[in-house]
């Protein structure tokens, strides 16, 4: 049985990353859209390259993922302090090419960007008041499935001024995806994604979709759980997933939470597999590197429940 | 009510409420399950569930409750104060202090022995502290108000090193170290807190005849043979080992050491070392009570024991507080 | 068993209370201790029982009192402070009871002779009638005889009581003195400090007079309280009379000019 140290997906910083309920969503999108009619070019009708803005912040650990991935040279003047954390970021080594900042109104005013990309929840009260200088804000809200991961690496693209490399991101990522759901099978093993304190990932969120891709079921959608929820170690015993997706990463610092996915009940259930099987940061942000973690778990599930294979 | 009888209605309902205890949980375990679950071997699922899960949790219910209570008896009947508690006066908020600082600021890696070693430093500290000011002025006011300060200090600070700590989750924390529970616990928890508990029940059965003859004061206490140093040592590291050993591992608990020796004690002859035994076992009642009506009351996010504690707690302090009179005791 | 002190000197608060203290008590003596507040009385007595630091001579029969550990001191000596504490809401039989605990093992339960020693304690303080009662709820007469009665049924050769009797009316008064003069009868020794002048001369062999922590006369009540030591001690004027029970005094004012 693989173990790894464990990555953490903090709550607080979860907030930052992707809004937990897709109620939520909905509404960001109103305030979105608000926001672009006032300040810029709405996404379907993008910017002409000449009209890219030069110097663009990102003040969300998210947003960061897609505008290193997009921006053309020097015209990402910094990105946020998360950006480097293993843990959180994807791109956490490219991260370092990057001026970190730290979300606050005056840093942000005094580095006069002619964009600022963010999270919808992360810094709302920084967003508004960025707004009322005049600084041009984009909020993208987070979205929760793999399904509108190409729509937000398109935007981001458009807003960038990038969107012919947009379009071939996302088209890769389709088609790398639809790759990857093809060597799916009838035999879906069960996935529980257990986070610090007994928490699972359950229906809406990005991890969810990520197990759907990589051809598990996730026993917390399944048994009900929506967004981020408790899910009690009894009913992981009684439910016996065939696997435990531990929160990987580097392992900052002690917490008694950190303890309640590795309980000694759960290393006594006989058939399940138990590891922090996703790369860290892959699964934190709905992003190209998301792919890194289906291509994990699906590698996962074809040794355990091969397709074709018999048993 | 003859010693005999009390102790066994409480050890009957101790037992029921073990039971109970085991019986109660997320997991819909038919009785006879339950029951070869905790007897027969394998990895069955209620195997892991009775064994892993529920019995770790009413073990710790039955001796970290007995120890609430046994210490809150000795406290009371040493300080000869109605109102001393380990809760109240302090002892546990140090304790969850003293072992959040050891563990989360890593010094002994993720390791769980951090936590009593940290947790009995801090319990220590509480103890002597209040000694040494009942000492020099034993009076119910000064002990309460040093209690309210030392609590209220070691709960910020318990906060602050949870902010520092460089583990986000870590935050979070705070509110089981300020309101204890007894969820996901393991038997590694019990070992690891078991014999701590019981050497600190030890030195407390120890103390009981002073505390006795600590009913006629100091001075009578004295002459009847008390030696007042050894029994400060038995109580200070009896109620230091067990309450911290206790909180290392189920974070604070409150009231149960007050209002366990209130409710017994008309029951006993209320000499002080009468009451000791009857009041760890009406803790332990108490706080398995109370352990099983949070799995109950709010199954899913469950409450924790703590906050339970303390809604009945609380006002039972206010209500002594308010018709407090020491004679009334 | 005889009570011998020589030589005392105790210090507290590096402030010398007591100078070269001399006292003898035998078995069946009532000896009362006089002298005014702060004379040094019950330091006296703290340093008998062991609660204060002291040093001279203390020897009860063969026994250094300065070399006993508490337990084997309290077999020899019982010590009834001057302050009346009942912690809980104890019964007088539970109370007295507590008297035992020197003589009883660890986790060892009363024995009938203990019962008995108890019992007879009880009779002995007048305080049969009072064995089911609550201590925390008789007057303060009965909890003063409550409390000696635990001290009695320590069973030591000497008890040490400081003020039994303050507080009290005077029939209480006369309860106490009659249950202590009993005690003496039966031959035990005993040790009690007074403020009241009249009882300690009506009910005491002999008194001891300490002024300033330093034993200012001793002897027989008609020898020490004359008229010229209670105007040099206490500064006062006293009426005195006898008859058959000994001697009568009555403090009638203050020495002129010694206000005290």
């Amino acid at each position: 049985m693989r173990r790894t140290k464990r990555h953490q997906v903090p709550l607080r910083r979860a907030a930052l990353k992707w809004p937990r309920r897709k109620r939520l969503s909905a509404l960001s999108s109103l305030c979105l859209g608000a926001g672009v009619a006032l300040a810029a070019p709405a996404s379907s009708q993008p910017a002409a390259d000449e009209d890219a803005p030069a110097r663009v912040m990102s003040l969300n650990v998210c947003t960061d993922q897609l505008a290193m991935a997009l921006a053309a040279p020097g015209q990402l003047i910094s990105v946020s302090f998360l950006a480097r954390d293993p843990a959180q970021s994807a791109m956490h080594e490219e991260a370092e090419a990057y001026p970190l900042n730290h979300g606050r109104a005056e840093e942000v005013f005094l580095a006069r960007p002619d964009l600022v990309v963010t999270g919808t929840y992360s810094l709302h009260n920084t967003t508004e008041l960025l707004r009322r200088m005049n600084v041009r804000v984009e909020e993208f809200s987070f979205v929760q499935t793999l399904e509108t991961i190409p729509g937000e690496i398109r935007r981001m693209g458009a807003l960038l001024g990038r969107e012919h490399k947009a379009r071939k991101l996302a088209a890769a990522f389709t088609a790398e995806l639809s790759k990857i759901r093809a060597g799916q099978c009838a035999r879906r093993p069960t996935a529980l994604a257990y986070e610090q304190n007994g928490v699972a990932l359950g229906a809406g969120t990005l991890a969810d979709s990520v197990i759907e891709a990589a051809g598990f079921t996730n026993l917390a959608a399944q048994q009900g759980v929506q967004g981020m929820a408790p899910f009690s170690l009894e009913m992981v015993v009684e439910k016996k997933p065939d696997v435990i997706i531990l929160p990987g990463g580097r392992n900052a610092a002690p917490s008694l939470g950190a303890r309640v996915p590795r309980h000694p009940a759960l290393e006594a259930l006989p058939q399940t597999r138990i590891g922090a099987f996703v790369p860290s940061g892959s699964w934190s942000c709905g992003s190209p590197a998301v792919l890194e973690a289906i291509r994990a778990l699906d590698a996962l599930r074809n040794e355990i429940a091969p397709c074709g294979g018999s048993r | 009510m003859k010693p005999l009888t009390l102790i066994t209605g409480l050890l009957l309902g101790v037992m029921a409420l073990f039971l109970a205890s085991l019986a109660v949980g997320p997991a819909e375990l038919s009785l006879s399950e339950s029951v070869y679950g905790l007897f027969a071997g394998g990895g069955e699922t209620a195997a892991i569930i009775m064994r892993e899960i529920r019995l770790p949790r009413a073990l710790l219910g039955v001796c970290i409750g007995f120890t609430l209570g046994i210490s809150g008896a000795v406290l009371q009947g040493f300080l000869r104060n109605p109102l001393a508690e380990p809760g109240i006066i302090g002892v546990s908020a140090m304790a969850a202090f003293g072992a959040v600082t050891v563990f989360y600021s890593g010094l002994a890696g993720a390791s769980l022995y951090a936590l009593p070693a940290g947790a009995l430093i801090g319990a220590l500290v509480a103890v002597l502290v209040l000694m040494a000011l009942a000492a020099r002025n034993g009076s119910t006011l000064t002990l309460i108000l040093a209690g309210v300060a030392l609590s209220s200090l070691s709960g910020a600070l318990t906060a602050l090193v949870l902010n520092l700590s460089p583990n986000p989750f870590a935050s979070y924390e705070i509110i089981f170290w300020l309101l204890g529970s007894l969820k996901d616990r393991s038997m590694q928890h019990v070992w690891l807190a078991l014999p701590l508990m019981a050497a600190g029940w030890l030195l407390i059965a120890l103390s009981s005849r002073a505390i006795d003859a600590l009913s006629l004061g100091e001075e009578a206490a004295a002459s009847l043979g008390t030696n007042m140093a050894r029994t400060r040592f038995l109580i200070v590291g009896g109620v230091a080992l067990c309450v911290g050993a206790a909180t290392a591992v189920s974070g604070t608990i409150g009231f149960i050491g007050l209002v366990v020796p209130h409710l017994i004690r008309p029951l006993t002859n209320r000499m002080p070392s009468r009451l000791l035994l009857p009041a760890g076992l009406g803790g332990a009642a108490l706080l398995l009570a109370a352990d099983v009506a949070v799995r109950i009351i709010l199954p899913a996010g469950e409450l924790n024991v703590g906050v339970l504690t303390a809604l009945i707690g609380a006002p039972f302090f206010l209500w002594l507080v308010v018709r407090a009179r020491r004679e009334m005791f | 068993m005889r009570l011998l002190v020589e030589n005392l000197d105790v210090s507290l608060a590096k402030r010398q209370v007591l100078h070269d203290v001399c006292l003898t008590l035998a078995a069946g003596e009532v000896v009362g201790l006089l002298g005014p507040n702060g004379a040094g009385k019950s330091t006296l007595m703290r340093a008998l029982a062991g609660q204060v630091t002291a040093h001279g001579v203390m020897r009860l029969g063969a026994q250094d009192l300065n070399a006993l550990s508490p337990v084997p001191r309290a077999r020899l000596l019982a010590y009834l402070p001057q302050t009346r504490t009942v912690g809980w809401r104890l019964e007088v039989r539970d109370l007295v009871s507590l008297g035992r605990l020197p003589w009883r093992r660890f986790g060892v339960r009363l024995t009938a002779e203990d019962m008995a020693i108890v019992d007879r304690a009880l009779t002995l303080m007048d305080a049969d009638h009072l064995a089911d009662r609550l201590a925390t709820e008789l007057s303060g007469g009965e909890q003063a005889r409550v409390l000696a009665a635990r001290a009695v049924a320590q069973a030591t050769p000497l008890l040490i009581a400081d003020e039994p009797a303050s507080g009290l009316d005077p029939a209480h008064q006369m309860l106490m003195m009659r249950a202590l003069r009993r005690l003496a009868g039966e031959g035990r020794a005993i040790l009690v400090s007074l403020h009241d002048l009249a009882l300690a001369a009506r009910w005491c062999d002999r008194v001891v007079m300490l002024k300033e922590g330093r034993v200012a006369a001793e002897g027989q009540p008609d020898a020490v309280m004359t008229a010229e030591r209670l105007a040099e001690i206490y500064g006062i004027t006293a009426h005195f009379a006898r008859d058959d029970g000994g001697l009568i005094l009555a403090p009638t004012g203050l020495t002129g000019g010694e206000a005290l």
